[in-house]
């Protein structure tokens, strides 16, 4: 029996730093992933022209749309790893509850979040020097002022902790029953037929719909917000049903 | 604001750094995150460089330049050129033309418009008016890039020689978590280019010949 007593808040620190030291190599595979992303991105997002009979003008457009993808796949593939035992098992190093696991699980994924949604846009910085200085390109800037980038780290931040809690919550129903594995991609393939069958669309587009074609700020802010701590909130219930150790 | 963001961006890797080593040594995975935001910020720094200088945004969309186009066609065709001034890329004189005739001649395929419009008074100046529609995409203007027809007077032959061009533009947008609230699009684009016009103003007794362009005598 311990007479050493530690808050719920210094657990969760102490796991928290623990676990950005333990993960750190999935902030490597960021890296990796934006610049594979980059690379994908150098011949432009979209293009367009148009011809006369003396003047033909054809349009590249630059964007990090495509790291933004590629890094809330990311975003995914790291909030279900860090539900897998072999990270759970980690917190046995420290006094903990499974609350405390999963409140430092959620506050790495936020430190993630910030960190991939920060990258991800200045990304489309890199990828303009790129097509600048090594494919001699003429670049114009038609991109908003920094008003606008703050507005866009914080959507992205938003996209990555929705995703991020997806991946959390699935991560959490795997390790409940390994048929999840075989059920989830059956499931989001199945969908994904059904949305050409459906003439107005199923699921998947109805979801798209209603966080990405949300044009009002404080109400995608809320949408994301109120799903991504459903999600956790979720995801934390089925943790704490699960055995101690196994 | 930026900078600001790059700053918090750097104190907390800083920060991530600094307490990752109080449980280990900094190891190759730090580096690479320290480098790789490193190249992110130098590369924020150098596009507000290193590009071009910010586009104008041209007035309205599509139906704006359509609209304006066919009001420059009608103010030229009744000779209103004072209405026109928005559209004036270019004007010449040719003063003190003695010849009886003009022939105007341009490539084949050029097939642009040219008005003429004959002087009232003893006038022996020919003035050239060159209008145009400028280039926009998607609504902003890239105009000085588009180069003007070489005109030129040798004897009785104003020649219009139009230069083919191919342009390459590279533009960078806004992402979209940007996009999607500013309502930009990254599809649907739209262009607005290339039309001229020439309009003359030459002495009442010239005789005008014309060869490969559509010559329209204005009637004021």
């Amino acid at each position: 029996m311990s007479l050493t007593t530690t808050s719920l808040a210094e657990t969760v620190k102490k796991q928290y730093f623990y676990k950005l030291k333990a993960n750190i190599d999935s902030f490597s595979s960021l890296v990796g992933i934006q610049i594979l992303a980059i690379l994908f991105s150098l011949g432009g997002i979209s293009s367009s022209g148009m011809g006369g009979s003396f003047v033909n003008v054809n349009v590249k457009y630059y964007s990090p749309d495509l790291v933004l993808v590629f890094t809330l796949i990311w975003s995914f593939i790291t909030a279900v790893t860090i539900t897998t035992r072999p990270y759970r098992n980690h917190d046995f190093s420290f006094v903990t509850s499974r609350l405390s696991s999963s409140l430092s699980n959620i506050l790495f994924l936020v430190t993630a979040s910030v960190l991939g949604s920060v990258t991800a846009l200045l990304s489309g910085n890199l990828l303009q020097m790129i097509s600048y200085l090594i494919l001699n390109e003429q670049l114009y800037n038609i991109g908003s002022g920094a008003e606008h980038m703050v507005l866009g780290f914080v959507v992205a931040f938003l996209y990555l902790m929705l995703i991020g809690a997806c991946g959390y919550l699935i991560g959490s129903l795997i390790q409940v029953s390994k048929l999840f594995v075989l059920l989830f991609p059956i499931l989001f393939i199945g969908l994904l037929f059904l949305e050409g069958v459906v003439t107005n669309g199923f699921i998947v587009s109805n979801v798209y719909k209603f966080y990405a074609m949300e044009s009002v700020l404080f109400l995608f802010v809320g949408k994301t917000v109120l799903t991504a701590v459903a999600l956790f909130i979720a995801a934390i219930s089925i943790l704490n049903r699960l055995e101690v150790r196994r | 604001m930026s900078l600001l963001l790059i700053v918090l961006l750097g104190g907390l890797i800083f920060y991530m750094i600094k307490a990752g080593n109080s449980f280990v040594t900094i190891k190759i995975t730090h580096w690479l995150l320290v480098v790789y935001t490193s190249v992110l910020v130098l590369s924020t720094i150098a596009v507000a460089v290193l590009t071009e200088e910010t586009i104008s945004q041209a007035k309205g969309g599509q139906e704006v330049h359509d609209e304006g186009l066919s009001s420059l066609y009608t103010n030229l065709s009744k000779g209103q050129i004072d209405k026109a001034d928005e559209y004036l890329i270019k004007e010449i004189k040719f003063d003190n033309y003695q010849n009886q005739t003009l022939t105007i001649t341009a490539s084949p395929d050029y097939g642009s418009q040219v008005f003429v419009e004959k002087k009232q008074g003893e006038d022996s100046t020919v003035e050239l008016f060159l209008y145009g529609n400028e280039l926009t995409v998607d609504g902003y203007d890239f105009s000085n890039i588009i180069k003007l027809p070489d005109i030129e007077l040798a004897g009785h032959t104003l020649s219009i020689v139009p230069i083919r061009q191919n342009i390459d533009l590279s533009i960078a947008t806004n992402s979209y978590p940007i996009r999607q609230f500013t309502g930009e699009f990254i599809q649907n684009h739209y262009f607005s280019s290339g039309e001229s016009f020439i309009y003359l103003r030459v002495p009442r007794d010239l005789e005008l010949n014309a060869e490969n362009v559509y010559l329209e005598v204005v009637d004021k």
